[in-house]
Formats: structure tokens, C-alpha cells, sequence
């Protein structure tokens, strides 16, 4: 059989598209001239307020919006042309002189969707040409070629989804209501019905991620559902270009299928809703069943969750609304009772479909929430995702990185901290995502784990990975500026690059880049955050900032640190102020700083505090049992504090101290004790 | 050649053809009657291709009709209900026309459109029904088609433009061997143009036969004699109706009428007239041997078990 589409339909149909093909030229167009004309008024209009300041002001378009607008028209045009070039298939007289002429269905079919399609390039064309030409013309416009290509390229793909979806619409139906209300199931029903269901395990089985698979459905795979959530204001994928592919694969699967069904497809179907009763009645389910889908996730969070009675009530009203939409479909696009009568005789396989599907999603939430970590059984465990600062590193490309997890004490902490989730309900944990190799099969899972378990599992998977080359300071030169964080210390900005060139000098010594980046929070001192610009193009700045742990980990740095960050008070001077009737509250970083006990913990006190001499007591001990140390001495803590009081003249005024005292084995093991007490009792800062 | 084998339709568990088998030949002009719902159209549009039967098929010189455009390409089929493009003159239909049908004759359009006194840069839907008619005649005969279909085709058209349809398509028949097929509900539309006649009923030919044939071997004889007489008087002769008021007779003979009126004749009766028959009552009386009832246009099968 030969597959060449029938010319004479094709020029044809070409033809009986031209008015709607003609106006949608027009108003791509007008969008063409008159955007580049708004945005060149009003950047004229900023230059000229800011003359001296701006007077290079050029306004490069914003490739999202412009491809919000083109496809919005895409969305309305196009559907519109397959409309009027498929309306033949709705009347029966012009059907029958359709299927009477000597061409083939496909071949018939073909040529009438390339009329479409070339109605839909030309159009692309006009408006990638008229803003092309006004961008060139106005003198504070400009527009990437790369990015006008790729809206048109994004348009041409959500035109060819919409050429596909209609095509299976109106080959189902016959008529024009019909048309759309089936077009749109075909478009809508599937995605949502995924999505709906993702999302109600989601919510019942907070441990299972779905945002990946969302962001498939929803962002990554399909351009119109971009395009939707943006309007709606979230979803940030507009800008990607991941969706090209998948909405155009798309809409080309629902094209074969349309041409499928289009060949076999009756003539005496015109007038008809759909091509048979079996189909009509597959369409009614599927409405209907959107909305008691709806009601059952209502259910399953209700027994799930043990969620208010109003779930229940929402439930209800989705299932009343399920039959109500039953009854309409058939009787809007039937328009006989009698059709209606006939369908209710197959409302109790929805009622039983809705039945399954609760079942179906209770048994699913109910294995993903009783999984357990076993690390016995378990192979490895991967990290894919996790919000951490740790991860967020510029110079570490993540996604090159093997990020499985062999270690057992790692993989025990994990899965401590999975498998109990009720402990970390009320601490300070950061959400991961990971796949959990057990007895050969792969979980994936949402964890919320300690920030030292995270920086555990940062620091393993960077040493096992021997592609690192730890670069990272090399390309922050001296021009880079550079940011000290550092309780209320305030450095001259000699004073923090010299810290920053020690830190440098260590690391280099040292060859623990990667340790160093990676210390946990819970052992950082200070931080500095060295910064730089660059230019990825000629028209744009963007900089970079990498943040350097200062810690135990390097003593040389943090004994500078402590040298140029002066106290204003004497030890003694302190301890009096704390006990003073004048004093008002304080913030206290206090910690040790040997390798094997090091940790940095951060308090906030005021007079009222009922824990006060707690605070009294531990600095006594450093008074008592320590005297003025390094970083690397054996029995090394830290404090840098800063109180704030009111002296005799009513003034608010503050002190700051800052130092490494040297303990004693006894007052070690007193400060250890005494910080032990206050973390039971006292307010954290942070 | 058409040849129909077993051809059946059903639309929702009604059968609209049913079990069709016939022979058209090629150069004839095949008249189908029947009375509302019989099948007609359905039939057609099955030999057009425009359904695909659901037993039994269709075959134009021995191939299948459906969705083989090289036998498509031979037939024009003209609908009882019209179709044109929206708001599209006969010019436009006519460029749309040339571009699926390989033999479309455009000068043939504009002479036939001349005749038709027709303006083909007007559009279609300011014409009047019959003029709709018309333009879709003369559209489809410039398609220069081997086979013609034509369903309801003088409806809508005064007495002078169905001369004029019946005259071009007579000369495509003589000078081309056009084979037509027309259908009506009136026999005496297809009466002077047919040459060959079948009667559909309830989706089933019923009745099929050359028109000569028909008006010719049929015949009614008036008949009176002077002595008392009745039917068997009459035996021998193949007698579809017999009626008798007073000593006179009504008689319904199927046979060679010059060979009856022969025998007749030296039966020495007092009245004797050999009458023919209209069409319309040589279907009545074929239909009443088949065992159907003739009640106004609607045909019941009697029961005479």
C-alpha cells in the first residue's frame, strides 16, 4: 500500500483552511511588531530616566513569555484548523462524498493533516520572521537567535501534540461537540489520572517520591502542562527544553492512532457521538471516573492519615458529581433520554472500577509504608536527592558522580533514621531522596536524615570518587571577593583575605580539600564565602560562590581567625557582665575542637534564663581548667560570644569574646559535661 | 461490469441491504425502485464504496470497490442529499473535483454548465434545490465516469430540466457505454429512461427484469362472450389475475400477445381487447405472484400457508 498523501486533498484542504490559516498569520504577526515595538517604548523610557546610567539599557526578550503567548495562539488556532478540516466527518452528506472520492482513507487522511501542518509552519514562520525583522530594526531590542528558534521549534512540537490529540478525537466522534469533549478527554484524562494518582500516594505514603515522577508529567514531558502551571503561576520548566521531544513523540503516537481509527472508521459514524456504543460507553466511563478517582483519593488520605470528616464529605461530593457527570456526557452528546436510560444500566462497572481502585491504591499505600530499611540485606544505598548545602556545590558536578553508598555505618544511620521516623519528627533533618538496594531490588524513598548522617554520606561519596579533581580554589583568584561569617567578628577585608590565603596554604599542605568542604555543620566554626564574576556571554554577568568550612579540620585558619577576631572584654569581664543586674542577653558559640569529640554548639541566654548559671558554671571551667591555646592542642574548645547589656548610663551596649583555651583532661571532661546539660535544657540558636 | 455477491448492511441490527446479489452490464441503465426505507441509497452508496458492506461485496470489472481508488475513479455517484464545500462556487467544486477525479473534463463542465445555464462563479448555496441538482449532475458527468449512480435523481428538477438531464446522460450511455444506476420511488420517473428495472424491498431485491421485457410479456385482455363462461375457459394460458363482472372479464396474461391474441380470437368471443400495461401495474401484478399484497406503496408479503 502506498503511503503518499492524496495531493488533490491536500490542496484542497489547504484551501478550505486558508481564512482561519490567514488569520492566525495575521495575529502572529501583530504579536511579531507590536511586543518588540511595547518593549522598545518602554526600555526608551528607563534609558531615558537613568540617561547616565543605563544608556546601553538593550531589552533582550524573555524567551518564556514569548512562548507563552505563541503558544497560546498554537492552542487556538490550531485545534480550530483541524476542526474545520475534519468537520466533513459530522454530516453525513458531506462524509458520504469524502469517502466516495477515488482516494484512500490514509492517504486521504495524510494530506488533510499536512494542509494542517503547513497552515501551522507558515504561521511559526510570519512570527519568528516579523520578530526577527523588528528586533533587527528597533535599536533597544534584541532577541537571541538560538532562543527564537527554539520558541519556534517549542511551538511547532505543541502544535504537532494537539494535531495528534485531535485527530484520535475526531476520528472517535461525530460530532462537532463531541469532537472537542472527546479531544479533551484524550488530551487531559490520561495525564490526570496518573498525576491524581501519584499524588495520592504521595500524600498517604509520605516516605514514597513523587517528584520526580510529577515533574515527568508535569514539567519535563509534555510543553502544554509548562505552559498550564505557568499560567497558574508555579512550575518553573518553561525555560527547559527537555519537553521538545516527549510533546512531539506524543502527539505523533496519537496521529498513528488517529489514523488508525480514521480508516476503519464507518461513514454512517457522522452525526454520531462516537463511533460505536462500545466506545461511547469507554468515554463516558473515563469522565466520570475522573471524578470518582477524586473522591477515592479523598478516602484513602481520610483512612490513611486519619483525616477529618470533611474528607469524607469532599469524598461524597466527588462521587455524587462522578454520576452526575455520567448522566450529562451521554445526554450532551446523545441528546436522547433514551440513551441515557440505556447507559445507567452501566453505572454499577464505575461503581465497581471506583471499588478496585481504592482497593488497588490501599494495598500500594499500605507495601510502600510498611518497607523497611534492613542493612543486613541491604547492597548499597544511592543518594539521589537531597536540599543540602553540602550537595550544592558548584564545582562538583553531582549528577557525574557515582553516588552509591557502600559503607555499613552510613547505611546504618540511614536506615535508622528511615525506618524510625518518629525521631527525627521534632529534630533539625534535611529531606533526601534514595534508592535502597535490598535483596536485589531497588527502593526509592524520601528520608529525612541528621545533618551529620548527610555530611557522613557527602563525604563518602566524594572520596569514592576519584574523578574529583578539587579544582575548586583555584579558579576563585585574587580578584575574587571574598566573605567572612563569623559570629559578630567584623574583619578588616586585609584581614579575611589573609584568612582565606591561610585556609588555602592548608588545604594545599594538608591535601583535604574535600574534607574540608564537606565538614558538617555541626563541627563549622566560621565560613567564608569567596566569590567571583564571570561572563558566560557578551551581554551577561553571573557570579559564583563557594563556601569554605572553617573548623578543626583546619587549625592553622581557624588560630588566625581567632588572632584578628579581638574580644573587647577580658574573660573575667565577661563573666561579671553575664551576673550583672545590667545585663540583658547573649549568643554563644561554644564547642571542642579535637577531631574525635569536635563539635560547635550555639546558644542564646538572657537574664531571665532559668539555665543562666548553667552557662556561668561552663565558663567558669574554662576559666578554671583552661588557659590560652591553639586549634591543635589535645584538649582544645572554643568560644565566641557576644552579650549585651546596659551600663550605668541606661545605654545598650554590647561585648564580644573570642578564644581557644587549652583544657586540662579534668576540665575537659567537665566542659563536655557541663555542654551536655545546657543542650538538655537550653533554647538553640539555630 | 457490476457484480454484487451476497451483499448485506446492517445499521444498528437493521438490515438495510439484504443478501443482494444481481449482474449490472455494462451500457446499461439499471433502475431501482422501492418504497421508503427499502434499501435503496444504502445500496448505493455500498456500490459507490462509501460503506463497507458486512457480507457479501461489490466488484467493478472483477475488483472490489471498496478503498481502491482506480475503480472509484470510474464511478460518479450524485446523492439525493447534495454536498459542496462551504460558501465554494460550481468553479471551485469543479478545481476540487479535477484534482481527485484523473478524467475530469473541465471543457465538458463549462459546455454542460452553458446548457445548464448556470453560473459557475457564483456560489452554490444561493442556488435553488434544483439547481443544486443540477450542478451536481453536471459535475459528476464531467468527471467522464464509466459508471453513474444516481439516487432520487429528478427530484427537485421542472419537467424541462429532467428532459434535459435524461438526455445527456442517454447520449453518455449511447456515445461512451456509460452504465447508469438511478434510483426513485416513482416508477414512471424511471419508466422512459430505464432498460433495465429492480424493485428493492425491505433491503432484498425482490424483483429484477429488462423493462421491454416487462411491458411487453405482460398484458391486459378485456374479454366477453355470449354464452356463460368462467375461468377454466382459460386454461392453458399463464394467467397472473383473472376478474370477472358480468360477461366480462379482466384478464392478466403473461405470454406472446400475438400468439394469445391468435387463440383468442378463435375463441369467437363478443368483446375481445389486448391493452398494455403501465409499468406501475406490471409490478403490481409480478409483485402479487411473488405472494405480496399490493396495499397503496406498501408491500406485505402474504401468508398463504
Amino acid at each position: 500500500m502506498k503511503f503518499r498523501p492524496a495531493m488533490g486533498l491536500f490542496k484542497e484542504s489547504f484551501r478550505q483552511l486558508k481564512i482561519v490559516g490567514i488569520l492566525g498569520c495575521i495575529i502572529y504577526a501583530l504579536f511579531g511588531i507590536m511586543v518588540p515595538i511595547g518593549a522598545n517604548i518602554s526600555v526608551r523610557s528607563v534609558a531615558n530616566n537613568y540617561a547616565a546610567a543605563a544608556p546601553q539599557t538593550i531589552y533582550v526578550f524573555d524567551v518564556t513569555y514569548m512562548m507563552i503567548a505563541s503558544a497560546v495562539i498554537a492552542v487556538i488556532i490550531v485545534p480550530i484548523m483541524m476542526l474545520v478540516a475534519f468537520n466533513f466527518l459530522n454530516k453525513r452528506n458531506s462524509c458520504d462524498f469524502y469517502h466516495a472520492i477515488p482516494v484512500k482513507r490514509l492517504p486521504a487522511f495524510i494530506g488533510i493533516i499536512m494542509a494542517v501542518v503547513l497552515w501551522t509552519i507558515i504561521m511559526i514562520f510570519v512570527e519568528t520572521f516579523t520578530i526577527s525583522i523588528m528586533c533587527g530594526i528597533l535599536p533597544k531590542v534584541r532577541v537571541e537567535c538560538g532562543s527564537i528558534m527554539v520558541t519556534a521549534v517549542k511551538t511547532f512540537a505543541l502544535a504537532l501534540f494537539f494535531i495528534g490529540v485531535l485527530s484520535a478525537g475526531i476520528s472517535l466522534s461525530g460530532t462537532l461537540f463531541s469532537n472537542i469533549v472527546v479531544s479533551g478527554i484524550i488530551m487531559f484524562a490520561p495525564r490526570f489520572m496518573v498525576i491524581a494518582v501519584i499524588n495520592i500516594i504521595g500524600s498517604a505514603a509520605e516516605c514514597y517520591p513523587v517528584g520526580g515522577i510529577m515533574s515527568a508529567f508535569l514539567d519535563r514531558g509534555n510543553i502544554l502542562m509548562q505552559i498550564v502551571r505557568k499560567i497558574a503561576g508555579s512550575g518553573t520548566g518553561l525555560g527547559n527544553y527537555s519537553a521538545v521531544i516527549p510533546t512531539a513523540i506524543e502527539g505523533i503516537v496519537y496521529f498513528i492512532i488517529g489514523a488508525f481509527i480514521y480508516v476503519h472508521r464507518k461513514s454512517e459514524t457522522a452525526q454520531k457521538p462516537s463511533l460505536t456504543y462500545g466506545v461511547q460507553s469507554v468515554l463516558r466511563m473515563v469522565a466520570a471516573y475522573l471524578c470518582s478517582l477524586a473522591g477515592v483519593g479523598f478516602l484513602i488520605i481520610y483512612f490513611d492519615n486519619a483525616g477529618s470528616p470533611a474528607q469524607l464529605f469532599y469524598a461524597a461530593v466527588m462521587f455524587v458529581l462522578a454520576v452526575l457527570v455520567y448522566i450529562m456526557y451521554e445526554l450532551l452528546t446523545s441528546h436522547k433520554w433514551s440513551m441515557v436510560a440505556r447507559s445507567l444500566r452501566q453505572l454499577p462497572v464505575l461503581v465497581i472500577l471506583t471499588v478496585l481502585t481504592f482497593a488497588a491504591m490501599k494495598i500500594v499505600v499500605y507495601s510502600i509504608n510498611s518497607y523497611k530499611i534492613v542493612p543486613e540485606r541491604t547492597q548499597y544505598v544511592e543518594i539521589e536527592e537531597v536540599s543540602s548545602y553540602l550537595f550544592d556545590n558548584y564545582d562538583i558536578d553531582w549528577d557525574k558522580l557515582d553516588r552509591k553508598i557502600y559503607d555499613a555505618d552510613c547505611i546504618n544511620a540511614i536506615a535508622d533514621e528511615y525506618n524510625d521516623k518518629e525521631q527525627n519528627y521534632y529534630n533539625i533533618t534535611t529531606s533526601c531522596v534514595v534508592t535502597v538496594h535490598q535483596d536485589g531490588h531497588n527502593y526509592r524513598r524520601n528520608v529525612n536524615l541528621k545533618p551529620d548522617t548527610v555530611s557522613r554520606a557527602a563525604y563518602y561519596i566524594t572520596k569514592r570518587n576519584d574523578s574529583l579533581s578539587g579544582n575548586y580554589l583555584k579558579k576563585y583568584t585574587n580578584n575574587s571577593y571574598v566573605d567572612l561569617d563569623f559570629s559578630q567578628a567584623s574583619l578588616e577585608s586585609s584581614q579575611v583575605h589573609a584568612i582565606y590565603d591561610c585556609i588555602k596554604e592548608e588545604i594545599e599542605e594538608n591535601n583535604n580539600l574535600l574534607d574540608v568542604i564537606m565538614t558538617e555543620y555541626s563541627s563549622t566554626i566560621g565560613t567564608l564565602y569567596i566569590s567571583y564574576m564571570y561572563q558566560p556571554d557578551a551581554f551577561t554577568q553571573d557570579y559564583q560562590q563557594q563556601r569554605v568550612p572553617i573548623s578543626y579540620k583546619t587549625p592553622k585558619t581557624l588560630d588566625l581567625l581567632i588572632k584578628y577576631a579581638k574580644s573587647t572584654v577580658s574573660y573575667d569581664e565577661y563573666l561579671d557582665i553575664i551576673h550583672d543586674k545590667g545585663f540583658e542577653s547573649a549568643t554563644m558559640s561554644v564547642g571542642a575542637l579535637p577531631a574525635d569529640k569536635a563539635f560547635i554548639s550555639q546558644y542564646w541566654f538572657d537574664y531571665s534564663s532559668r539555665n543562666i548559671d548553667l552557662y556561668y558554671n561552663l565558663m567558669k571551667i574554662i576559666g578554671k581548667y583552661g588557659k590560652k591555646g591553639c586549634a591543635t592542642d589535645d584538649n582544645a574548645v572554643i568560644i565566641s560570644t557576644c552579650a549585651y547589656y546596659n551600663d550605668t548610663d541606661s545605654d545598650e551596649k554590647d561585648v564580644t569574646l573570642y578564644g581557644i583555651y587549652s583544657l586540662s583532661d579534668e576540665g575537659m571532661e567537665l566542659f563536655m559535661k557541663a555542654c551536655e546539660e545546657i543542650n538538655k535544657s537550653s533554647m538553640y540558636l539555630d | 461490469m457490476i457484480n454484487v455477491e451476497g451483499l448485506a448492511k446492517t445499521f444498528d441490527g437493521y438490515n438495510a441491504v439484504d443478501n443482494v446479489t444481481c449482474s449490472i452490464q455494462d451500457g446499461c441503465i439499471y433502475g431501482m425502485v422501492g418504497s421508503n426505507g427499502s434499501g435503496k441509497s444504502t445500496f448505493l452508496r455500498l456500490l459507490t464504496g462509501i460503506y463497507k458492506p458486512d457480507k457479501g461485496n461489490v466488484y467493478i470489472d472483477g475488483i472490489p470497490v471498496y478503498e481502491h481508488p482506480e475503480v472509484k475513479n470510474k464511478l460518479a455517484f450524485v446523492p439525493d442529499d447534495l454536498y459542496f464545500v462551504n460558501n465554494s462556487s460550481m468553479k471551485r467544486m469543479a478545481g476540487f473535483y479535477n484534482c481527485v477525479y484523473s478524467n475530469f473534463d473541465m471543457d465538458r463542465f463549462r459546455s454542460l454548465s452553458e446548457t445548464f445555464k448556470l453560473d459557475i462563479n457564483k456560489s452554490v448555496s444561493t442556488f435553488s434545490k434544483g439547481m443544486k441538482r443540477q450542478a451536481a449532475i453536471i459535475l459528476a458527468v464531467s468527471s467522464r465516469p464509466q459508471y453513474l449512480l444516481l439516487d432520487e435523481t429528478f427530484d427537485g428538477l421542472d419537467p424541462v430540466m429532467r428532459n434535459l438531464v435524461k438526455n445527456v446522460i442517454c447520449q453518455d450511455v449511447e456515445e461512451n457505454n456509460m452504465t447508469v444506476i438511478m434510483t426513485s420511488h416513482s416508477l414512471r420517473e424511471l419508466e422512459d429512461t430505464c432498460d433495465q428495472l429492480a424493485l428493492l424491498h425491505k433491503g432484498g431485491l425482490v424483483l429484477e427484469s429488462d423493462i421491454l421485457d416487462l411491458k411487453t410479456s405482460l398484458f391486459k385482455i378485456q374479454i366477453a362472450f355470449v354464452e356463460k363462461y368462467d375461468r377454466k375457459m382459460f386454461e392453458g394460458f399463464d394467467i397472473l389475475h383473472f376478474s370477472k363482472h358480468g360477461s366480462v372479464s379482466n384478464i392478466i396474461m403473461r405470454g406472446d400477445k400475438e400468439a394469445v391474441a391468435e387463440h383468442l380470437r378463435a375463441m369467437k368471443p363478443a368483446i375481445l381487447d389486448i391493452l398494455p400495461l403501465t409499468l406501475e401495474e406490471v409490478f403490481t401484478y409480478e409483485m402479487e405472484t411473488l405472494g405480496y399484497v399490493f396495499n397503496s406503496e406498501i408491500f406485505e408479503k402474504e401468508d398463504r400457508s
